[in-house]
Protein backbone atom coordinates (compact mmCIF):
# COMPACT_ATOMS: atom_id res chain seq x y z
CA UNK A 1 0.00 0.00 0.00
CA UNK A 2 2.97 2.24 0.69
CA UNK A 3 3.86 2.09 -2.98
CA UNK A 4 0.51 3.51 -3.95
CA UNK A 5 1.29 7.10 -4.79
CA UNK A 6 -1.24 9.86 -4.32
CA UNK A 7 -1.61 10.10 -8.06
CA UNK A 8 -2.32 6.42 -8.44
CA UNK A 9 -4.71 6.59 -5.53
CA UNK A 10 -6.60 9.47 -7.07
CA UNK A 11 -6.78 7.62 -10.38
CA UNK A 12 -8.00 4.58 -8.53
CA UNK A 13 -10.68 6.52 -6.72
CA UNK A 14 -11.76 8.51 -9.78
CA UNK A 15 -11.96 5.50 -12.02
CA UNK A 16 -13.95 3.60 -9.51
CA UNK A 17 -15.96 6.65 -8.52
CA UNK A 18 -19.06 4.59 -7.95
CA UNK A 19 -17.22 1.43 -7.07
CA UNK A 20 -15.33 3.81 -4.82
CA UNK A 21 -18.06 3.15 -2.35
CA UNK A 22 -17.00 -0.46 -2.20
CA UNK A 23 -13.30 0.49 -2.07
CA UNK A 24 -13.88 3.09 0.63
CA UNK A 25 -15.49 0.38 2.67
CA UNK A 26 -12.38 -1.72 2.11
CA UNK A 27 -14.12 -4.67 0.53
CA UNK A 28 -12.96 -8.02 1.68
CA UNK A 29 -12.56 -9.92 -1.56
CA UNK A 30 -12.19 -13.68 -1.45
CA UNK A 31 -9.75 -15.30 -3.89
CA UNK A 32 -12.62 -16.47 -6.18
CA UNK A 33 -13.76 -12.82 -6.26
CA UNK A 34 -10.25 -11.49 -6.93
CA UNK A 35 -9.91 -13.99 -9.80
CA UNK A 36 -13.30 -12.94 -11.20
CA UNK A 37 -12.42 -9.24 -11.06
CA UNK A 38 -9.05 -9.90 -12.75
CA UNK A 39 -10.61 -11.89 -15.59
CA UNK A 40 -13.38 -9.28 -15.99
CA UNK A 41 -10.88 -6.43 -16.23
CA UNK A 42 -9.06 -8.28 -19.03
CA UNK A 43 -12.27 -9.15 -20.88
CA UNK A 44 -13.32 -5.50 -20.82
CA UNK A 45 -10.19 -4.40 -22.67
CA UNK A 46 -10.73 -7.14 -25.26
CA UNK A 47 -14.22 -5.62 -25.71
CA UNK A 48 -12.75 -2.15 -26.28
CA UNK A 49 -10.32 -3.63 -28.83
CA UNK A 50 -13.20 -5.28 -30.71
CA UNK A 51 -14.86 -1.89 -31.16
CA UNK A 52 -11.56 -0.44 -32.40
CA UNK A 53 -11.24 -3.24 -34.96
CA UNK A 54 -14.74 -2.45 -36.20
CA UNK A 55 -14.39 1.32 -36.33
CA UNK A 56 -10.75 2.32 -36.89
CA UNK A 57 -8.75 2.39 -40.08
CA UNK A 58 -5.58 3.70 -38.44
CA UNK A 59 -2.68 1.21 -38.56
CA UNK A 60 -1.26 2.22 -35.15
CA UNK A 61 -4.66 1.92 -33.47
CA UNK A 62 -5.39 -1.42 -35.12
CA UNK A 63 -1.99 -2.79 -34.14
CA UNK A 64 -2.45 -1.66 -30.56
CA UNK A 65 -5.93 -3.20 -30.47
CA UNK A 66 -4.53 -6.49 -31.79
CA UNK A 67 -1.87 -6.50 -29.06
CA UNK A 68 -4.56 -5.83 -26.43
CA UNK A 69 -6.69 -8.71 -27.73
CA UNK A 70 -3.80 -11.18 -27.77
CA UNK A 71 -2.17 -10.13 -24.48
CA UNK A 72 -5.37 -9.94 -22.45
CA UNK A 73 -6.45 -13.33 -23.86
CA UNK A 74 -3.06 -14.74 -22.78
CA UNK A 75 -3.48 -13.28 -19.29
CA UNK A 76 -7.00 -14.74 -19.02
CA UNK A 77 -5.54 -18.08 -20.15
CA UNK A 78 -3.02 -17.92 -17.29
CA UNK A 79 -5.75 -17.04 -14.80
CA UNK A 80 -8.02 -19.85 -16.01
CA UNK A 81 -5.13 -22.35 -15.84
CA UNK A 82 -4.40 -21.26 -12.27
CA UNK A 83 -7.99 -21.35 -10.94
CA UNK A 84 -8.44 -24.74 -12.62
CA UNK A 85 -5.33 -26.00 -10.89
CA UNK A 86 -6.43 -24.50 -7.56
CA UNK A 87 -9.99 -25.84 -8.10
CA UNK A 88 -11.36 -22.34 -7.53
CA UNK A 89 -14.50 -21.10 -9.30
CA UNK A 90 -14.35 -17.34 -9.98
CA UNK A 91 -17.17 -15.57 -8.16
CA UNK A 92 -19.02 -12.46 -9.36
CA UNK A 93 -18.82 -9.54 -6.94
CA UNK A 94 -19.40 -5.79 -6.54
CA UNK A 95 -16.02 -4.81 -8.03
CA UNK A 96 -16.58 -6.93 -11.17
CA UNK A 97 -20.11 -5.58 -11.53
CA UNK A 98 -18.91 -2.00 -11.28
CA UNK A 99 -16.08 -2.59 -13.76
CA UNK A 100 -18.62 -3.98 -16.24
CA UNK A 101 -21.10 -1.14 -15.67
CA UNK A 102 -18.38 1.47 -16.25
CA UNK A 103 -17.19 -0.41 -19.33
CA UNK A 104 -20.68 -0.47 -20.83
CA UNK A 105 -20.82 3.33 -20.56
CA UNK A 106 -17.39 3.64 -22.17
CA UNK A 107 -18.39 1.27 -24.98
CA UNK A 108 -21.51 3.33 -25.67
CA UNK A 109 -19.37 6.46 -25.79
CA UNK A 110 -16.88 4.80 -28.20
CA UNK A 111 -19.61 3.44 -30.46
CA UNK A 112 -21.20 6.90 -30.66
CA UNK A 113 -18.00 8.51 -32.00
CA UNK A 114 -17.65 9.42 -35.65
CA UNK A 115 -14.88 7.75 -37.62
CA UNK A 116 -12.97 11.01 -37.37
CA UNK A 117 -13.11 11.21 -33.59
CA UNK A 118 -12.98 7.54 -32.73
CA UNK A 119 -9.21 6.90 -32.73
CA UNK A 120 -8.41 9.62 -30.21
CA UNK A 121 -11.35 8.63 -28.00
CA UNK A 122 -10.26 4.98 -28.07
CA UNK A 123 -6.62 5.61 -27.21
CA UNK A 124 -7.51 8.19 -24.53
CA UNK A 125 -9.76 5.57 -22.96
CA UNK A 126 -6.99 2.94 -23.19
CA UNK A 127 -4.61 5.25 -21.31
CA UNK A 128 -7.12 5.97 -18.55
CA UNK A 129 -8.37 2.39 -18.38
CA UNK A 130 -4.87 0.93 -18.00
CA UNK A 131 -4.03 3.50 -15.31
CA UNK A 132 -7.18 2.50 -13.45
CA UNK A 133 -6.56 -1.23 -13.82
CA UNK A 134 -2.90 -0.93 -12.71
CA UNK A 135 -4.07 1.01 -9.66
CA UNK A 136 -6.78 -1.56 -8.93
CA UNK A 137 -4.47 -4.56 -9.36
CA UNK A 138 -1.70 -3.02 -7.22
CA UNK A 139 -3.94 -1.30 -4.70
CA UNK A 140 -6.78 -3.77 -4.32
CA UNK A 141 -6.46 -7.18 -6.01
CA UNK A 142 -2.85 -8.00 -5.01
CA UNK A 143 -3.37 -6.98 -1.35
CA UNK A 144 -6.66 -8.90 -1.25
CA UNK A 145 -5.32 -12.10 -2.83
CA UNK A 146 -4.49 -14.69 -0.21
CA UNK A 147 -3.25 -17.60 -2.29
CA UNK A 148 0.44 -17.09 -3.06
CA UNK A 149 0.15 -18.29 -6.66
CA UNK A 150 -2.80 -16.00 -7.35
CA UNK A 151 -0.87 -13.09 -5.83
CA UNK A 152 2.18 -13.98 -7.95
CA UNK A 153 0.11 -14.17 -11.13
CA UNK A 154 -1.32 -10.70 -10.46
CA UNK A 155 2.17 -9.36 -9.77
CA UNK A 156 3.39 -10.88 -13.05
CA UNK A 157 0.59 -9.16 -14.94
CA UNK A 158 1.54 -5.65 -13.76
CA UNK A 159 4.58 -5.26 -16.10
CA UNK A 160 2.36 -6.16 -19.07
CA UNK A 161 -0.24 -3.60 -18.01
CA UNK A 162 2.47 -0.96 -17.60
CA UNK A 163 3.92 -1.79 -21.04
CA UNK A 164 0.41 -1.42 -22.49
CA UNK A 165 0.06 1.95 -20.78
CA UNK A 166 3.42 3.12 -22.18
CA UNK A 167 2.44 1.90 -25.64
CA UNK A 168 -0.97 3.60 -25.40
CA UNK A 169 0.67 6.87 -24.35
CA UNK A 170 3.01 6.67 -27.38
CA UNK A 171 0.02 6.24 -29.70
CA UNK A 172 -1.89 8.95 -27.80
CA UNK A 173 0.88 11.45 -28.60
CA UNK A 174 0.27 10.87 -32.32
CA UNK A 175 -3.29 12.04 -31.84
CA UNK A 176 -2.51 14.94 -29.51
CA UNK A 177 -4.20 18.12 -30.68
CA UNK A 178 -6.36 16.30 -33.19
CA UNK B 1 16.55 -53.77 -9.24
CA UNK B 2 19.88 -52.43 -10.48
CA UNK B 3 18.67 -52.73 -14.09
CA UNK B 4 15.58 -50.69 -13.40
CA UNK B 5 17.66 -47.95 -11.80
CA UNK B 6 19.88 -47.81 -14.91
CA UNK B 7 16.77 -47.72 -17.06
CA UNK B 8 15.37 -44.81 -15.06
CA UNK B 9 18.70 -43.02 -15.24
CA UNK B 10 18.86 -43.55 -19.00
CA UNK B 11 15.31 -42.25 -19.45
CA UNK B 12 16.10 -39.26 -17.29
CA UNK B 13 19.18 -38.42 -19.36
CA UNK B 14 17.33 -38.90 -22.64
CA UNK B 15 14.56 -36.69 -21.44
CA UNK B 16 17.05 -34.07 -20.32
CA UNK B 17 18.73 -34.03 -23.73
CA UNK B 18 15.55 -33.87 -25.75
CA UNK B 19 14.01 -31.04 -23.73
CA UNK B 20 17.21 -29.04 -23.92
CA UNK B 21 17.29 -29.47 -27.68
CA UNK B 22 13.70 -28.30 -27.99
CA UNK B 23 14.34 -25.12 -26.09
CA UNK B 24 17.51 -24.04 -27.78
CA UNK B 25 16.74 -24.80 -31.41
CA UNK B 26 13.00 -24.50 -31.80
CA UNK B 27 12.43 -21.83 -34.43
CA UNK B 28 9.96 -19.08 -33.64
CA UNK B 29 7.91 -20.08 -36.65
CA UNK B 30 7.00 -23.36 -35.02
CA UNK B 31 3.99 -22.17 -33.11
CA UNK B 32 0.99 -23.56 -34.91
CA UNK B 33 -0.27 -25.28 -31.76
CA UNK B 34 -2.29 -22.86 -29.66
CA UNK B 35 -3.09 -25.61 -27.18
CA UNK B 36 0.58 -25.56 -26.18
CA UNK B 37 -0.01 -22.16 -24.62
CA UNK B 38 -2.64 -23.31 -22.12
CA UNK B 39 -0.33 -24.72 -19.46
CA UNK B 40 2.12 -21.86 -19.95
CA UNK B 41 2.77 -21.49 -16.23
CA UNK B 42 3.83 -25.11 -16.05
CA UNK B 43 5.96 -24.86 -19.17
CA UNK B 44 7.54 -21.71 -17.83
CA UNK B 45 8.78 -23.55 -14.78
CA UNK B 46 10.17 -26.29 -16.97
CA UNK B 47 12.07 -23.85 -19.15
CA UNK B 48 13.56 -22.04 -16.20
CA UNK B 49 15.17 -25.24 -14.98
CA UNK B 50 17.40 -25.28 -18.06
CA UNK B 51 20.64 -23.38 -17.39
CA UNK B 52 21.57 -20.81 -20.00
CA UNK B 53 24.49 -22.16 -22.00
CA UNK B 54 26.27 -18.89 -22.69
CA UNK B 55 29.79 -19.00 -24.08
CA UNK B 56 32.19 -16.41 -25.50
CA UNK B 57 30.34 -16.50 -28.83
CA UNK B 58 26.86 -17.60 -27.76
CA UNK B 59 24.62 -15.27 -25.79
CA UNK B 60 21.14 -15.64 -24.40
CA UNK B 61 18.68 -12.78 -23.95
CA UNK B 62 15.75 -13.69 -21.73
CA UNK B 63 12.45 -11.95 -22.39
CA UNK B 64 10.66 -11.64 -19.08
CA UNK B 65 8.16 -9.19 -17.55
CA UNK B 66 8.16 -7.04 -20.68
CA UNK B 67 11.95 -6.62 -20.69
CA UNK B 68 14.94 -7.91 -22.60
CA UNK B 69 17.53 -9.21 -20.11
CA UNK B 70 20.22 -8.03 -20.64
CA UNK B 71 18.87 -5.02 -22.50
CA UNK B 72 22.38 -4.18 -23.75
CA UNK B 73 24.60 -6.94 -25.02
CA UNK B 74 28.24 -6.47 -26.00
CA UNK B 75 29.41 -9.11 -28.46
CA UNK B 76 31.59 -9.83 -31.48
CA UNK B 77 30.68 -10.01 -35.13
CA UNK B 78 29.55 -13.54 -35.95
CA UNK B 79 28.35 -14.34 -32.41
CA UNK B 80 24.99 -16.04 -32.00
CA UNK B 81 22.26 -14.55 -29.84
CA UNK B 82 19.31 -16.62 -28.65
CA UNK B 83 16.21 -14.80 -27.43
CA UNK B 84 13.98 -16.94 -25.24
CA UNK B 85 10.46 -15.83 -24.33
CA UNK B 86 9.77 -16.59 -20.68
CA UNK B 87 7.05 -13.98 -20.42
CA UNK B 88 3.28 -14.44 -20.28
CA UNK B 89 2.60 -12.97 -23.75
CA UNK B 90 3.98 -13.34 -27.27
CA UNK B 91 6.85 -11.08 -28.28
CA UNK B 92 9.13 -10.44 -31.23
CA UNK B 93 12.63 -9.10 -31.81
CA UNK B 94 12.81 -6.53 -34.61
CA UNK B 95 15.56 -4.19 -35.78
CA UNK B 96 14.17 -0.78 -34.85
CA UNK B 97 15.58 1.83 -37.23
CA UNK B 98 14.96 0.30 -40.66
CA UNK B 99 13.23 -3.01 -39.77
CA UNK B 100 16.22 -4.80 -41.33
CA UNK B 101 15.43 -8.06 -39.59
CA UNK B 102 12.75 -9.58 -37.40
CA UNK B 103 12.16 -12.82 -35.55
CA UNK B 104 8.43 -12.66 -36.31
CA UNK B 105 6.27 -13.72 -33.37
CA UNK B 106 8.05 -15.66 -30.60
CA UNK B 107 5.33 -17.42 -28.61
CA UNK B 108 5.59 -18.05 -24.87
CA UNK B 109 8.35 -20.54 -24.08
CA UNK B 110 9.73 -20.50 -27.62
CA UNK B 111 13.00 -19.04 -28.75
CA UNK B 112 14.73 -17.58 -31.79
CA UNK B 113 18.38 -17.16 -32.61
CA UNK B 114 20.39 -15.04 -35.00
CA UNK B 115 24.02 -14.61 -36.01
CA UNK B 116 24.87 -10.96 -35.39
CA UNK B 117 26.64 -9.09 -38.18
CA UNK B 118 26.48 -5.53 -36.85
CA UNK B 119 25.36 -3.40 -33.93
CA UNK B 120 21.64 -2.77 -33.76
CA UNK B 121 18.90 -1.12 -31.76
CA UNK B 122 16.02 -3.53 -31.59
CA UNK B 123 12.55 -3.57 -30.07
CA UNK B 124 9.43 -5.68 -29.75
CA UNK B 125 7.11 -4.49 -32.50
CA UNK B 126 4.15 -5.90 -30.52
CA UNK B 127 5.07 -3.87 -27.42
CA UNK B 128 6.74 -0.67 -28.59
CA UNK B 129 8.17 0.21 -25.18
CA UNK B 130 10.39 -2.91 -25.06
CA UNK B 131 13.85 -2.05 -26.37
CA UNK B 132 17.27 -3.68 -26.56
CA UNK B 133 20.74 -3.06 -28.02
CA UNK B 134 23.36 -5.25 -29.65
CA UNK B 135 26.80 -3.66 -29.48
CA UNK B 136 29.39 -5.27 -31.75
CA UNK B 137 32.88 -4.55 -30.40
Amino acid sequence: MKKLTNRALSVLLCSFAIAGQAIAQNPKLSDPEVAHAAVTANQIDIGFAEIAKEKSKNADILKFAETMTNDHKAIIGQAVALVTKLKVTPLDNAVSKQLLADAENKKKMLRSKSAKDFDKAYIDNEVSYHKAVIAAVEGLLIPEAENAELKELLQNVVPALKAHLGHAEMVQKMFAGK
Amino acid sequence: MRNSIYLLLALFLLNGCSSKKAETTTPAEDYGHPEEKAPAAIQKNRVEEVPLKNTASYHTVVIRQMKFEPAELKLHKGDTVLWINKDITDHDVTEEVAKKWTSSKIPVNKSWSMVVKQSADYYCSIHLVMKGKLLVE
